[in-house]
């Protein structure tokens, strides 16, 4: 059972969210990884090892920066979105415990995912890079498209438990999951996950028709740390929906904790799993979809919602 | 010691290759990239991400100095391999690995670089100024690094007054005909104008390859080609399945190769994500193709062309099934590489790089020379 009132954890609790975020990026990496080696036929062995072995290379690499890039903005950029990661996960509470038990806890994760427009542009900018920068241009494009869908999707738990506290909107699903009766909330929200993680149809930012985009001219650290920010954002967003959609800490037989990052599990392995399913959108197109299909699509769902609420007093 | 040791093996299982492919290579570079994958290693996107720098082909006419330039980007640990033929990759890479692996090496290399003022670091001395091109434009005022200002344009969309950015595309992109350079003029990413050129190949003929010797590998070439178009619209299940019938083709069973390229033809006919995503890129109608002396089967869309390059593909690996290595492969129509410049006028970068990979490698010179003045 979710607990109304969680317990805010000290600093020792604060090392072990970041720790556990870090392993569930992990594992949507080694699951990536061993994703790809089944689709090409190949052992999945060596999958395992890889990210290791990537990690060890990224940092034995030398960092580099072309001529007249704007270093500080760069890596500011660069270095933000793991950052970012984890604050978002601060407000997610993990049976009992929680980093940060704000009031406005949804607003705060939404103003954190606003924060990626931001590090994207910058990791996009900083370079001095014409595929860099088109990178940037089409992420900022993408977010447009998103942005407003995936705000609209997170309104819709919010409203159906009247607060904008994480826990309470977690407590509020006793009986019915909020994924069973908003579904389409739901698919938007794990829509506007895909892309603030730049994941599968949304990696356009980084494609290869424009030669790696905002990743094009990272080496080394550098560029170990925005892949691994794009892992952590993949992670936050599932860990998000826990409380969120997916009831929480609800469950039987196991502990409200381990029931959290199970479903966190289960839906980071489905978002990673898409990535191989569906072609890229192209950012041009993206707008066509998001404000003409999701808007109205999640704007109906969050009417359904409100007229729920209202008639149950 | 022995973790030092440990690191490096670790560091150097992953590393990552970039392929320089010269005009003529295709064949050794098709092997080459089947090297890369044996010795569980990847294909690098850009310099930045590399640890190898591995040169196809002969290097002639401009392409040496892109190399050397390509040479400095590359961060470090870094080691160069060259190949001529499709037998020699796998002995060349096994070098790269000792050089990478080789610390004391790799120190004095880099120690090198940064007394020369060349290392990866924030420098402006050792690069060339502009690493996406080679436009001159000395006679301009705000050149901070030496490297020009975007300028104003007067047909411009958006009235941004520095928004007119010169940019050399190639000649060593992802999924790029080798030796083919475009110079284009963006407005933020959208191309305004652009012209064609080879760059590294025989004098006589710059950009066309000479045909592979038998059937086998035209037919791989084919699905290279079709490999590339899926793999910058972002399709990777598809660009995995093009390029397993290409290996398959290389490895000369032909017979899995053609069932590959019927499953992969039925997918892109019937998946709407593809149709909707490439609906109207880069749309070419009958007029226009006859006035750029286009072949008729150009018009239509990119995903027009893509159906093309697959039935393209499955007609050569149809006739190797039937006839063997020395049956005669279909005829495709050349695209003169005056006609690439126009087509992609309009477009935006990711559009235009459909544009020109959906047109296929058959690219040629124009045979008639007055057309290189209008088409500039």
């Amino acid at each position: 059972m979710p607990d109304p009132q969680p317990v805010t954890v000290g600093p020792g609790g604060v090392a072990a969210a970041g720790g556990i975020l870090l392993a569930l990026a992990l594992a949507a990496v080694v699951l990536d990884g061993v994703l790809a080696a089944r689709a090409a036929g190949l052992p999945a062995g060596a999958a395992v090892a890889r990210p290791l072995d990537e990690t060890v290379r990224l940092l034995r690499q030398r960092r580099r920066a072309p001529v007249s890039s704007d270093v500080l903005l760069w890596r500011l950029g660069g270095g933000g979105l793991v950052v970012v990661a984890l604050l978002m996960v601060a407000v997610v509470p993990l049976g009992r415990w929680v980093v940060a038990d704000l009031d406005v806890g949804v607003v705060w994760f939404n103003a954190m995912d606003v924060a990626v427009w931001v590090l994207v542009w910058l990791v996009g900018w900083g370079p001095n890079s014409v595929h860099s920068l088109v990178g940037g241009y089409r992420f900022l494009a993408l977010a447009l498209a998103y942005e407003l869908p995936l705000m609209f999707a997170i309104v819709a738990p919010a409203v159906g438990a009247a607060s904008l506290r994480v826990a309470d909107v977690a407590a509020a699903q006793e009986g019915l999951w909020f994924v069973v009766w908003m579904p389409v909330a739901f698919v938007v929200y794990c829509l506007g996950v895909l892309a603030f993680s730049l994941w599968g149809p949304f990696a356009v930012p980084l494609g290869r028709d424009v030669a790696g985009g905002v990743l094009a001219e990272l080496s080394g650290v550098d560029r170990l740390l925005v892949q691994a920010g794009r892992y952590a954002l993949l992670a936050a967003g599932a860990a998000f929906a826990v409380p969120m959609f997916l009831g929480g800490g609800s469950g039987p037989v196991l502990p409200g904790w381990a029931w959290v990052l199970v479903k966190t599990v289960l839906l980071l392995g489905a978002l990673v799993a898409l990535r191989r399913r569906l072609p890229a959108v192209r950012p041009e197109l993206a707008m066509e979809v998001g404000w003409v299909v999701l808007l109205p699509a999640v704007l109906v769902q969050d009417l359904v919602v409100a007229v729920v609420v209202a008639a149950r007093g | 010691m022995g973790l030092r040791r440990w690191v490096v093996g670790r560091a150097v299982r992953a590393a990552r290759v970039l392929v320089v492919e010269c005009p003529g290579a295709r064949p050794a570079r098709m092997a080459a990239e089947q090297a890369v994958a044996a010795r569980g290693w990847r294909i690098a996107q850009t310099p930045a991400s590399a640890d190898v720098l591995l040169v196809v082909g002969e290097v002639r006419g401009g392409l040496d100095e892109v190399v050397d330039r390509l040479w400095e980007a590359l961060p470090g640990p870094r080691a160069r391999a060259d190949v001529r033929t499709e037998g020699d990759a796998a002995a060349a890479l096994a070098r790269a690995a000792a050089v990478l692996v080789d610390g004391r090496g790799q120190r004095a290399d880099a120690e090198q670089r940064d007394a020369a003022g060349a290392g990866p670091g924030d420098d402006t001395g050792g690069h060339d100024h502009d690493d996406t091109g080679g436009h001159d434009h000395d006679d301009m005022d705000m050149a901070p690094d030496g490297i020009p200002l975007a300028e104003g344009a007067e047909q411009d969309r958006d009235g941004l007054e520095m928004d007119a950015l010169p940019v050399r595309l190639g000649p060593v992109l992802p999924d790029w005909p080798a030796g083919l350079v475009i110079d284009v003029v963006l407005h933020g990413d959208l191309v305004v104008t652009a012209a064609a050129a080879a760059v590294g190949g025989p004098e006589h003929d710059p950009v066309s390859e000479p045909l592979p010797e038998d059937t086998a590998t035209v037919a791989a070439a084919r699905c290279d080609d079709v490999a590339a178009v899926l793999a910058l619209a972002g399709w990777e299940e598809g660009a995995r399945a093009a390029r397993s019938a290409r290996d398959v083709l290389l490895a000369r069973r032909g017979d899995d190769a053609r069932a590959t390229l019927v499953d992969l033809r039925h997918r892109v006919e019937h998946s709407r994500w593809l149709r909707w995503s490439l609906a109207g890129t880069g749309t070419v109608t009958p007029e226009r193709a006859r006035d750029l002396g286009l072949a008729e089967d150009v018009v239509g869309d990119c995903r027009d062309r893509l159906l093309v390059l697959i039935t393209r593909a499955e007609a050569a690996a149809r006739r190797y099934g039937a006839s063997g290595l020395d049956a005669p492969v279909p005829d495709v129509p050349a695209v003169p590489l005056t006609a690439v410049g126009p087509l992609l006028e309009g477009c935006d970068l990711g559009a235009a790089r459909l544009v020109v990979a959906s047109l296929g490698s058959d690219l040629v010179p124009d045979p008639v020379p007055q057309r290189e003045a209008a088409g500039a």
